[in-house]
């Protein structure tokens, strides 16, 4: 067999065509959406249930409330203790977990999937009739509590949280899903039951699944566990998107944490929703600037630099108008110059060094002939189908993706980042050691820094 | 569930496995090498990972960052170091697997000429970064290396993390590179696993046109385990970290994955911890409310595994009343046989996880990386369904025995970990150690 050509690359062959799977739609009574694809992998199911109520519904004198109450779906049902529930999932294999962002709340269950009608009637008994026993919340409450308090010594889930404070203010995007300590405190069981019957109960549902069914069945199977479970309810159309936020006041805040190795930042202004027509361009934007290994922000922090273990940009996705935002921590000797360099790639890649047609090249390419992985598991397959009820998107969003991606040009990419990169509304966040760092922070352009406590 | 598979060793001693999979358009490369952080010597500990990281600064007949070409045509990539191994992977197109073989071919036959010593310390500056951000910087972070300094003895190859020691990674040079990459990296201390949208002839074809001309070199000598003597007595360990809760850390030495009593003491970990209804998270978390999270698990190796049981106290409450529920459960589990019951549930998430683990073909722990785990731990790659039939066939009696044998109380390290000024919350008589 002749060797391997080492005097080049391979180049890559043709990729196969790539076919999602299509899901089938149905309407329980009641209005809850059902949609299913058929995807026969392992004997799985994957059952995801959207409720369209995150922690943007927060009562402003409450942030914490949803999640505390979505946390609750986990601690039984009418008819079934934390415990029998608990016992109840290990017998069909069954993974349970609640993710609450800000516009929604996603409640999670795989089972085997010969367990499909026992799965489907304990995912809805415990959303729709959960137990909310009182002596359960105040347990949630607290252990919420002491994880809030343990998280002023973790640097990350400081810098998220006061990154998200000083872009937002009192904005419902203004605070992260768990809350405050002082608002945990404030809530009672009977703030619990009604916010489930307010925010999640009235809110129209949407049942996605994937995995190793028939989806004739599946649907019949759904009705079945929902009459057993459903109790009527009077359903108000799905929220609609939090207001655009102030523009923030305050733009280089510093969070002490003296005798730190490393510097936490985070640095960003308020990015486009979801439904953005630049929606397509912005993912080729950040592909470029932040969204992979190649990028410019991690080959010039890490791989040339060496400040950093990673460093990476992203824009958040939401309903209304959520975060851009760059990412990093850095050895504490290098934060001035690594937030200098960081705020560089945002102004350069709007301005004096667009994208060159070879950057765009390596990100579409990253993107569309990098889709099939991305839509390889079950899992996978279902969050694609959230992300469009959540939305609203058109049914063939993800099939279209590719060729939306393609058709992104470089004039589309310069104008995208032109509306959308604010050098001038940059905000940075900083958790470090102070006599290290401090003083350096009121050379970089941010005006004087401000200074937070950890809580 | 059975992952169908070919396997093949071309005359170099490389061991070539394909797993057919053509429901997504899409092919996982994943390459073990069978040297990891026991292959260590103190003074150079950290050096196996430090070493994964050049893996990706180019090779001869590609001397620029591997990230690019692999990113380029849509695919991923990453490698990780562990005491046991190292692995590297991709997942691509299938247009794209060519390329992906050539470059994990050129790494392997052609590392050393691209290799600089600026490249070198670059890599050496995001290693201590990746410790500084892992570690130094987290709360609870540095209890690993107590642990395992306290668990085996300072020549044994897990007496420190794969992560190492700074003044290690700051004493390594290329002289080390290159001895390391002679010893450990040839074709006889590999295992290729290719697994996805790719017929297995073309798959074996492909590996052979890409791997063969790469020489074996002689095996690697073995780790150096000194025997390690009986534990003569609990030892109490205290630290003193940023955190904002007293943390409880009890860790055993246990046998090695795939030996007697592995899957037993797994089992024991799920009936201890697995969820709301097992014993520790009910008795610390739901009932007494003196604890905020409680864990464990058998953390399984291939020379000794470690047991662990963590928990948090809960504010106004002290180590030692954890500790007192935590030796209450595991009297009882030493002393009566779990419930059948109970047992079944066990077994049957156990079970449900190896269902779980053959969703996707590539990256950790997907179907390629379990191929080459098999294959090169347990010297069979088809050794998956033996694996799941041990926890099929742990019954009560034995479970209860293993605890007895396992976790005892004057085996154990327990390191309590506490805020400043709060010693007093620490089990009694711990001794204090500043690991770094």
């Amino acid at each position: 067999m002749p060797r391997a050509d080492r005097t080049r690359l391979p180049l890559p062959g043709a990729d196969p065509e790539f076919t999602l799977p299509v899901f089938e739609r149905a309407d329980l009574a009641g209005g809850t959406a059902v949609r299913v694809a058929e995807h026969r992998r392992a004997p799985l199911l994957t059952l995801h249930l959207l409720l369209p109520t995150g922690y943007a519904a927060d009562p402003p004198d409450k942030p914490g409330l949803a999640s505390l109450t979505a946390a609750l779906f986990e601690e039984g049902s009418a008819g079934l203790s934390a415990v029998e529930l608990d016992a109840a999932l290990k017998r069909i294999g069954g993974h349970l977990s609640t993710a609450v962002s800000s516009d929604a709340t996603v409640v999670a269950l795989t089972v085997l999937s010969q367990h499909a009608a026992a799965g489907l009637r304990l995912l809805f008994e415990i959303t729709m009739q959960p137990r909310l026993d009182a002596e359960d919340v105040a347990r949630e409450r607290d252990l919420r509590v002491n994880r809030i308090r343990q998280q002023r010594q973790s640097p990350g889930a400081i810098a998220d949280r006061v990154y998200l404070e000083t872009l937002y203010g009192e904005h419902p995007y203004g605070h992260l899903s768990i809350g405050t300590e002082s608002a945990l405190r404030s809530i009672e069981p009977a703030h619990v039951a009604a916010f489930h019957r307010r925010g999640y109960t009235a809110a129209p549902w949407t049942l996605v699944a994937a995995g190793d069914v028939a989806p004739a069945d599946f649907i019949t199977e759904a009705e079945r566990a929902w009459t057993a479970v459903a109790t009527p309810v009077d359903r108000s159309p799905a929220a609609t998107a939090a207001p655009d936020p102030p523009p923030a006041g305050e733009r280089m805040v510093f969070v002490a944490r003296d005798g730190a190795v490393q510097s936490e930042i985070r640095l960003g202004h308020v990015g486009p929703p979801r439904r953005s027509p630049d929606y397509h361009a912005l993912m080729v934007l950040n592909m470029v600037l932040g969204g992979q290994f190649v990028s410019r922000v991690n080959q010039n922090l890490r791989e040339a630099k060496g400040y950093t273990y990673g460093a990476s940009t992203a824009f958040d996705w939401r309903v209304g108008r959520g975060p851009f935002r760059v990412q990093t921590s850095v050895q504490t000797t290098a934060t001035v110059d690594a937030i200098r360099e960081a705020v560089r790639e945002v102004v350069d890649i709007r301005g004096s060094r667009p994208p060159s047609d070879q950057e765009l090249a390596v990100a579409q390419a990253a993107l569309t002939r990098g889709f099939p992985r991305t839509l390889e598991t079950s899992a996978q397959i279902v969050r694609a189908g959230v992300q469009i009820a959540l939305h609203g998107l058109p049914a063939d969003a993800y099939a279209q993706f590719p060729n939306r991606i393609a058709a992104v040009g470089a004039a589309d990419v310069r104008r995208a980042a032109e509306r959308h990169l604010h050098p001038g509304a940059l905000v940075a966040v900083v958790v470090g050691s102070r006599p290290e760092v401090f003083d350096g922070l009121a050379g970089l352009g941010f005006g004087a820094p401000v200074e937070r406590g950890a809580d | 569930m059975q992952i169908a598979y070919e396997k093949q060793t071309l005359d170099n001693g490389l061991d070539v496995i394909v797993h057919e999979d053509h429901g997504c358009p899409i092919v996982a490369v994943n390459l073990w090498y069978h040297v990891g952080s026991k292959n260590e010597r103190p003074g150079r500990t950290g050096f196996a990972h430090l070493f994964e990281h050049l893996m990706f600064e180019g090779s001869a007949h590609f001397d620029r960052g591997y990230f690019h070409p692999l990113q380029e045509v849509g695919g991923t990539l990453n490698g990780s170091t562990s005491t046991d191994r190292t692995n590297y992977w991709e997942v691509v197109p299938t247009g794209a697997f060519e390329r992906a073989l050539w470059m994990e071919s050129d790494r392997m036959g052609y590392l050393l000429p691209a290799l600089t010593q600026e490249k070198f310390e670059t890599q050496r500056e995001v290693v201590l970064n990746e410790r500084r951000q892992n570690y130094e910087n987290r709360p609870y972070g540095l209890v690993p290396m107590a642990l395992m300094a306290a668990l085996h003895p300072p020549d044994h190859p897990y007496h420190w993390l794969t992560i190492g020691e700074p003044d290690d990674l700051r004493a390594a040079g290329l002289a080390d590179v290159k001895a390391f990459f002679a010893t450990y990296y040839h074709p006889g201390n590999a295992s290729l696993a290719i697994a996805g949208d790719v017929r297995a002839a073309d798959a074996f074809g492909e590996a052979c046109r890409h791997f063969e001309e790469i020489p074996c070199g002689p095996p690697p000598p073995p780790p150096a385990v000194p025997a390690e003597a009986d534990s003569d007595g609990e030892r109490r360990l205290l630290l003193v970290d940023r955190v904002e809760l007293p943390r409880l850390y009890l860790a055993w030495r246990t046998p090695p994955l795939f030996a007697a009593d592995d899957a037993e003491l797994d089992l024991l970990a799920e009936l201890l911890t697995g969820g709301k209804a097992s014993r520790l998270y009910r008795r610390l978390v739901r009932e007494q409310r003196i604890a905020t999270d409680v864990s464990a698990a058998q953390g399984s190796r291939e020379l000794a595994s470690s047991f662990f049981i963590a928990a948090t106290a809960a504010p106004g409450h002290d180590l030692a009343e954890l500790e007192a529920v935590i030796a209450d459960e595991l009297d009882a589990l030493r002393t009566d046989p779990p419930g059948d019951d109970e047992v079944e549930r066990a077994r049957t998430t156990a079970d449900a996880d190896f269902v779980y683990r053959t969703q996707t073909v590539g990256g950790f722990g997907g179907r390629s990386d379990q191929l080459n785990l098999y294959n090169v731990l347990a010297g069979d790659p088809g050794y998956g369904p033996s694996d799941r039939a041990r926890y099929a066939a742990a019954l009560p009696q034995a479970l209860r025995r293993a605890a007895d044998l396992h976790l005892r109380a004057e085996q154990r390290v327990a390191v309590s970990v506490v805020p400043a000024g709060e010693t007093a919350a620490a089990l009694p008589d711990s001794v204090l150690v500043s690991p770094r």
